[in-house]
Order: C-alpha cells, then sequence, then structure tokens
C-alpha cells in the first residue's frame, strides 16, 4: 500500500529492491548471496550491546515521500539550540530535524557535480553508476569488503541503496573538496549506503560527508559500507563528521586498499548516535603505502563510541599513524578498539599510534583495547595511550584570567583535541568548536 | 617496600597487596620450559587504599620458544597506583603474546596506573603480540601505557662495532643497556645480582 512503511528482512524484500532498482543479474545475485549469509552470521560477543537491534523492526528500502516526518514541535529543544549555535539557516533546520522529508539541494548539488565534471571525475550515486559504469563498479564492488566480512557488512550487501560513487582518473588531482552531504536526501541518505572510491593513479581528491549539525534519522540503525581503492601514488582524504540524533546504531565497515608509495588519510569525528562501531581500516598492500588516521569521538549522554581504526602492513617500507582524541561525560562510554599488524613480510616499517581520553566526570568510562602484532623483527610498532581529567589547576588559572567555569572547560578540550581539529576544513573546525562549548555549558553543574 | 618474586609458570596467580610492593616476574630458565604451549595470567587486586605495587618483568625468550602472558591489575578502593613494567628480548622464531590490562572501577578515585611494555625483536622470526588494555571508570585518575616492539638501533649497532666490538659484542651490549633501567629499579641486591649473571650473555654466543 503506497505511504505505509513495509517493516522486516526477508529473501522476497532483497529481491524487491533489486527488481525496483533494475538492477543487473550479478548483483541481484550478490545481494541474496548476503541475505543468506547474514541470517547465519551472530552479532559480535564483543563491543557495545546490540541485543536490542530488531532486525524485523525496520523499513528497508522506502520511498522519499514514505519517510516519518516529524513536526517542529516535537524536535527536541537541545536541537534547535545547536542549530542556533551553528547557524544553519532554517531551510536545512527542517530537513536535518526531520520535520522535512527532502532537502532541495539540487541548486548547491549541481554546481558541485559540474565542477568535478570539468576535472573528469566522476561522482555520482551508487545507483546511477551501477547503470552508467558497470563494468568498472563490478571490478571493486565487494572486493575489499565481502559481504562475509561481518554481519552488518552483510546486512548492506544485502539491502544497500545510497552512497556515492567517485571515479577520479590517473593525474588529475581534485582542487575542491567533493562534498556528499549536498546529495543528501532522504533517498540517498542513511540507513544502508554503500560507498565506493576509486582514486587512479597519482590522483589526489578529498572527499567529505555527514556535518556537525545533528541530523534526526527515523531509522535506527544504519549500517554503511565503504570501499576505496587508492592505486599507485595516488591520495586520498576521506573525512566523515557523524552527528546522527536519538537512538541510532551506527555499525559501519570501512576500508582501504592502498598499493605502491599511496597515502590514505582517514578523519573521522563521531558525534551521535546512540551507539557507534567504526573501525576505518588501511591495508598496506604495495610497498611504500601510508595510511593515516585521525579519530575524535564525543560520548555524551546515553552514548557508546566504539571507534578505532586497524593499519595492517602487507608490504615493505609501509607506514601508519593513528591518532585519537575522545572525551566523555554524563555517563557516555568512549572506547578506542585498534588493531596494527606488521605481516612477515612487512621489512622496514614503522606505525605510531596515539589515543588521548578525557573523561569529565566519575560517572562516565573510557577503555582503550588495542591490539599490536609484529611478526618482523625489523619493523618497529610503537603505542601510547593516556587517559585523564582536566585539570583543577588548569580550569582554576583560566578563571583566575577571567573566563567562566564552562568557557574554561571548553578551551581545554578544544585544546585537547586541537591535533585533530586543525586537520579539517575550516567551516568544520568552526562548528565543531562550537559545539563543544555548547556541551561544555551543560557538563558545569 | 616489600619485595616479592613471581615465577612464571603455567597457572592463574592472584596477588591481593595490602602493603607497598615490589613484584619481581621471573622466568624460569630450566630448559625449554615454554616451548609447549602455555598460557599463564597473573592478576593484582589492590582492594586496600594507600597502597602502591610496582610490577617489574625483565624477560628474555631464545631458543624458539613462545611465551603467552597476561597481567590484569584491578583498582578497586581510592588512593592506590601501580606502575607495570615488562621489558622483553625476543631471539629468533621465539614469540611474546602479552596482554596487559589495568582496570580502574568506579570507586578508585585518586589513582594513577601506568604500564610499559617494550620488546627488542633480535633476527628473524621473532614475534610480539601486545594488548595493553585500559578500562577506567572514574575521572579522578591518571592512566597511561605504552608499547614498542622492533629491533635493536641499527645506527647504535654500527657505532659500537666501529669502535672494535664484534657484532655480537656489540649486541650484547645494547641487549644489556635496553634492560638496565628495568634492572636498576629491582630493589632487592641479590636478585638484582642474580638477573645480571643470568643476563650476561657469553661474549662469543653468537645471537643470529
Amino acid at each position: 500500500m503506497p505511504g505505509e512503511a513495509r517493516r522486516g528482512l526477508s529473501r522476497q524484500v532483497v529481491e524487491e529492491i533489486s527488481s525496483l532498482k533494475n538492477e543487473p543479474k550479478w548483483m541481484r545475485d550478490y545481494r541474496l548471496k548476503s541475505f543468506a549469509y547474514f541470517t547465519e552470521k551472530e552479532i559480535p560477543d564483543w563491543g557495545p550491546d546490540l541485543s536490542k537491534v530488531d532486525f524485523n523492526d525496520i523499513c528497508y528500502y522506502l520511498k522519499p515521500l514514505d519517510k516519518e516526518k516529524r513536526d517542529w514541535n516535537e524536535v527536541p529543544e537541545k536541537i534547535k539550540k545547536t542549530f542556533e549555535v551553528l547557524g544553519i539557516p532554517q531551510a536545512e533546520r527542517d530537513y536535518l530535524a526531520g520535520v522535512k522529508a527532502q532537502y532541495d539541494s539540487e541548486v548547491a548539488y549541481s554546481s558541485l557535480q559540474k565542477e568535478a565534471e570539468e576535472e573528469g571525475v566522476i561522482f555520482l550515486s551508487m545507483d546511477q553508476a551501477l547503470k552508467k559504469y558497470p563494468s568498472l563498479v563490478q571490478e571493486h564492488f565487494g572486493k575489499l569488503i565481502p559481504f562475509s566480512d561481518n554481519k552488518f557488512s552483510a546486512l548492506n550487501s544485502a539491502v544497500w541503496s545510497g552512497g556515492s560513487f567517485v571515479y577520479i582518473p590517473k593525474g588529475v588531482k581534485v582542487k575542491r573538496p567533493l562534498q556528499a552531504y549536498f546529495r543528501l536526501n532522504a533517498r540517498n541518505m542513511g540507513q544502508f549506503e554503500r560507498t565506493l572510491i576509486i582514486a587512479d593513479e597519482n590522483s589526489f581528491a578529498h572527499y567529505i560527508e555527514g556535518c556537525t549539525a545533528p541530523v534526526y534519522s527515523a531509522d535506527s540503525l544504519h549500517a554503511a559500507v565503504v570501499e576505496v581503492y587508492v592505486k599507485k601514488n595516488a591520495r586520498l582524504r576521506y573525512t566523515t563528521i557523524q552527528n546522527w540524533s536519538g537512538d541510532v546504531y551506527n555499525l559501519v565497515t570501512k576500508r582501504a586498499g592502498v598499493e605502491e608509495n599511496g597515502v590514505m588519510e582517514w578523519v573521522d569525528g563521531n558525534l551521535g548516535s546512540r551507539v557507534t562501531m567504526k573501525y576505518p581500516s588501511c591495508y598496506l598492500i604495495g610497498k611504500g603505502a601510508r595510511g593515516e588516521m585521525l579519530s575524535l569521538s564525543y560520548a555524551g549522554e546515553n552514548q557508546n563510541q566504539d571507534a578505532g581504526a586497524k593499519m595492517v602492513h602487507l608490504a615493505p617500507n609501509t607506514s601508519s599513524i593513528i591518532v585519537s582524541k575522545s572525551v566523555s561525560q554524563k555517563g557516555g562510554v568512549s572506547s578506542y578498539r585498534g588493531l596494527v599488524e606488521m605481516s612477515p613480510i612487512a621489512y622496514n616499517s614503522k606505525s605510531h599510534v596515539e589515543c588521548d581520553a578525557l573523561i569529565l566526570d566519575s560517572k562516565s568510562f573510557s577503555n582503550t583495547y588495542p591490539v599490536m602484532r609484529n611478526n618482523n623483527n625489523t619493523s618497529y610498532i610503537e603505542h601510547e595511550a593516556s587517559v585523564s581529567k582536566v585539570s583543577d589547576e588548569k580550569i582554576f588559572y583560566l578563571m583566575s584570567r577571567g573566563l567562566s567555569k564552562s568557557e574554561a572547560m571548553g578551551l581545554i578540550v578544544s585544546g585537547f583535541i586541537e591535533p585533530i581539529i586543525k586537520d579539517l576544513s575550516m567551516e568544520y573546525a568552526v562548528e565543531l568548536n562550537n559545539l563543544i562549548n555548547m556541551e561544555m555549558e551543560g557538563s558545569v553543574g | 617496600m616489600k619485595i616479592e618474586t613471581i615465577n612464571i609458570n603455567n597457572n592463574i596467580n592472584t596477588y591481593k597487596a595490602t602493603e607497598d610492593t615490589q613484584y619481581i616476574l621471573q622466568m624460569d630458565t630450566s630448559n625449554n620450559k615454554y616451548k609447549s604451549i602455555n598460557e599463564i595470567s597473573i592478576d593484582f587486586i589492590l582492594a586496600k587504599e594507600d597502597v602502591n605495587l610496582q610490577i617489574i618483568g625483565p624477560m628474555i625468550i631464545r631458543e624458539e620458544q613462545n611465551i603467552k602472558i597476561s597481567i590484569q591489575v584491578k583498582h578497586m578502593v581510592p588512593n592506590t597506583s601501580c606502575e607495570v613494567l615488562i621489558k622483553s628480548v625476543i631471539f629468533p622464531h621465539s614469540s611474546l603474546d602479552f596482554l596487559g590490562r589495568i582496570y580502574i572501577d568506579n570507586h578508585s578515585r585518586n589513582t594513577t596506573a601506568s604500564l610499559k611494555d617494550n620488546s627488542l625483536l633480535i633476527g628473524e622470526g621473532a614475534r610480539k603480540y601486545s594488548r595493553p588494555v585500559l578500562e577506567i571508570h572514574n575521572n579522578e585518575v591518571k592512566a597511561s601505557h605504552g608499547s614498542a616492539s622492533g629491533n635493536i638501533d641499527p645506527l647504535s649497532l654500527y657505532y659500537l662495532q666501529s669502535r672494535g666490538l664484534n657484532k655480537s659484542q656489540s649486541e650484547n651490549i645494547l641487549i644489556e643497556g635496553f634492560l638496565d633501567d628495568l634492572i636498576n629499579r629491582i630493589n632487592d641486591r641479590g636478585i638484582r645480582d642474580k638477573l645480571i649473571k643470568e643476563l650476561k650473555f657469553k661474549e662469543k654466543e653468537p645471537i643470529i
């Protein structure tokens, strides 16, 4: 029935999704294989509690206008306040808050698209790419993250919809960041996005998704999959700022395969969601490849941010660096979970990991679960982590210079996360600092 | 500070400290003790206030032995501290799998905890797996850990050889240097001397 949201997952639903999209047979078969695997595989027995995720209470495919909308009156005060603080224009507020189903971003989007096209870059939705460039997609789809990787990549592989496809041709260095934000509208957004990025030899691009503003989602489960191919001598930077509001379980699988002398940079900001499990990884396949991860997590009331990174060194002369900063308060739980592995053939390679956590009150938790496996004696792995609170002396000093207690806290937390912020583009940096200051006001009781 | 030695053997050991204690981990040097599969577990529980622990573990793993060891320190009350210092030298085709967990529960305000786990991987086939874990449930704490693994610095090796020492002598000196600060932390002279003697590699003993 039109307008009625259909809930629950079955083989039939998967088949319908594929036929509604008019997909080639190989994709349809892939979805069905993935679905079979999904039903067999258990949810992970480690990490945050996922027992409340009800796979049958989810709408797996909706037309845009079927999406639930809510009244502006129903939008929580805190979200309205955040929009104020961030200076979000009204039209965007309606969309972000779930009051409007569609955001008329066509104007912004099409001019960005034109710029990209002029440089030869292909930047489309995943659905469109499957139609327009089927062999390019088939060559790369599901090769870095097979459906069998984990339960949620299997789910995504079965019901994926939306997401971006980006191809940067050989030698092209894209001048302006490729923004996924403006492509958001209810059809493409959220739930089961599937993104595939291919940076061909000697190319460079910066891809940005998400936004600092809290985004309302009626969906309780987001299981996205992102595959990035960095070919020889190419460089790709992928920035995500996630601030899903509400009771979202954000369970994402992101992986990059980096070839000879390639560089992959993940910049990850986790601000929202009830539960996040996200460990962007780099498989350093070619010699001289490099992986970098800058991760920032904020865990407030009722939030559990379980994030980190994986760097797998599979060739000589590879290097990686992971910098993770987390802040937890009001009972929030923030965990770093990471892996650095040197395979027996990863000669002369190095990895450096730093994780720092700030716990702002005694209700909150901070955990660090790093794993290091060094199988090559010519390679170096170093890891350091620290957990602390904001020192009373620092607060006292700043207050003696005239700042209020919450301003002092805000300044110190901003300083703590500065190494990550300075690598974000300016708009994000400013918004993030505003958000932090807003959170600090609530923390001083 | 009380001194207690702990033998690294294939059991689960729990220690509840009631006064400031330095625990020294001692490996069993009898032949091939660690050749077969082993899983050693040592837990330290701080259930009394104002207690400070030092856990010192020099480990030399050679002759294709493999050690899997987990050390846990649980802070359950306020005003305690722990310092875990593990330094290992791992020879060709030997390995160390180390889990070092520091747990600070909700009541343990004013806790200071640190863990250091450094390894020298000498030669082809030496392997190190490390999992230093922090689980912190109170904010009035200072907790940190560091873990590093890698070979002897090639430049230092080159320098010593350029001063006339052969490769094996140079390596020995650098290995002793690596373990030096750990051994000097040991408060008991008898144990310290015994360790230095055990660690003194015979001059012409080939390392690789």
